[in-house]
């Protein structure tokens, strides 16, 4: 192989490594609002005590730490249950999030991969007929 | 054509909820059938080409040579229609799980598709420059490459 052929070869894997690491950063610049966003809610659902106090626990938070009342703290019991919910809910959509931000990486990919080396063709025909003209 | 590609479409995916246990072992048998006619296809077009370059190196010409140069043809032909073959398989396939598409799914169904229409453009087109421009990319190495590595990567994560 040539020295100039190395060199079209070389050109060609770094266009095409630069065209997958943008559409990578573009996909992941894509996706990082959603998981913020996800983790976001998350936190509302924690911080946000107003479900719960129309229920049968009303300041469960600080009373029913303090073990003063059996009603009060059976209520504690069951929120934190229903807290131990959300984080499995929490957890699964993270981690639904993750996977699809793997496989959405790959179709980015894929398609950069596929247009850079259509790209690299097109460019080689147009260079080969214009030294064919000269 | 379009209206008949377009039916089919609609077809498969109409009838697609409506598909049961052993309707979706033949879809899954599609799958496989697509892969292993994609193998037998290319991996003999690949060899009887590296054994006739081979001879054509070290052995100049001789008869088993001249043989090896009549069956281009066939061989040709026999690649494109496995190819045709295991392409419809693998896009029958993908219409009845369409409900299962995922993104890795779409970039073999991409990469399968370039591919095919870059070799049938080769075959089929007599312009110079489409078809230098189709060998060139008919023949890059890194579309191969994705296209084995998406196929097990479909294959490993298409039961999740």
């Amino acid at each position: 192989m040539s020295r100039s052929s190395d060199t079209k070869q070389a050109n060609l894997y770094l266009v095409l490594m630069t065209l997958t690491a943008i559409v990578m950063i573009m996909g992941l610049t894509l996706h990082m609002p959603t998981v913020y966003a996800a983790d976001d809610d998350k936190d509302e659902e924690y911080d946000d005590d107003t479900d719960y106090k129309d229920g049968t626990f009303t300041g469960i938070n600080t009373k029913a730490r303090e073990g003063t009342e059996e009603r009060e703290y059976k209520g504690n019991t069951e929120e934190r249950e229903y807290k131990g919910e959300d984080d499995d809910n929490g957890e699964e959509k993270e981690g639904e999030g993750l996977g699809s931000n793997v496989a959405s990486m790959v179709l980015y990919a894929t398609v950069a991969a596929v247009a850079g080396v259509i790209g690299y063709t097109g460019w080689k025909i147009l260079k080969m007929r214009s030294k064919v003209k000269v | 054509m379009m209206y008949t590609l377009l039916y089919l479409i609609l077809y498969f995916i109409t009838l697609n909820p409506l598909a049961s246990e052993e309707a979706e072992d033949i879809a899954k048998a599609l799958g496989w059938m697509a892969i292993g006619i994609g193998v037998i296809a290319n991996v003999i077009f690949v060899l009887y080409n590296r054994v006739r370059k081979l001879s054509l190196t070290y052995l100049g010409s001789s008869n088993a040579i001249r043989s090896l140069a009549v069956m281009y043809k066939p061989m040709l032909n026999m690649h494109i229609a496995l190819n045709t073959i295991g392409y419809i398989a693998g896009m029958v396939h993908g219409l009845l799980f369409i409900r299962y598409l995922e993104p890795i799914t779409l970039s073999l169904a991409i990469v399968m598709s370039v591919l095919m229409l870059s070799g049938l453009l080769l075959r089929y087109t007599s312009s110079r420059d489409v078809k230098i421009f189709n060998r060139l990319l008919h023949g890059q190495s890194i579309l191969t490459i994705m296209l084995v590595l998406l196929i097990m990567l479909h294959v490993f994560t298409a039961d999740d």
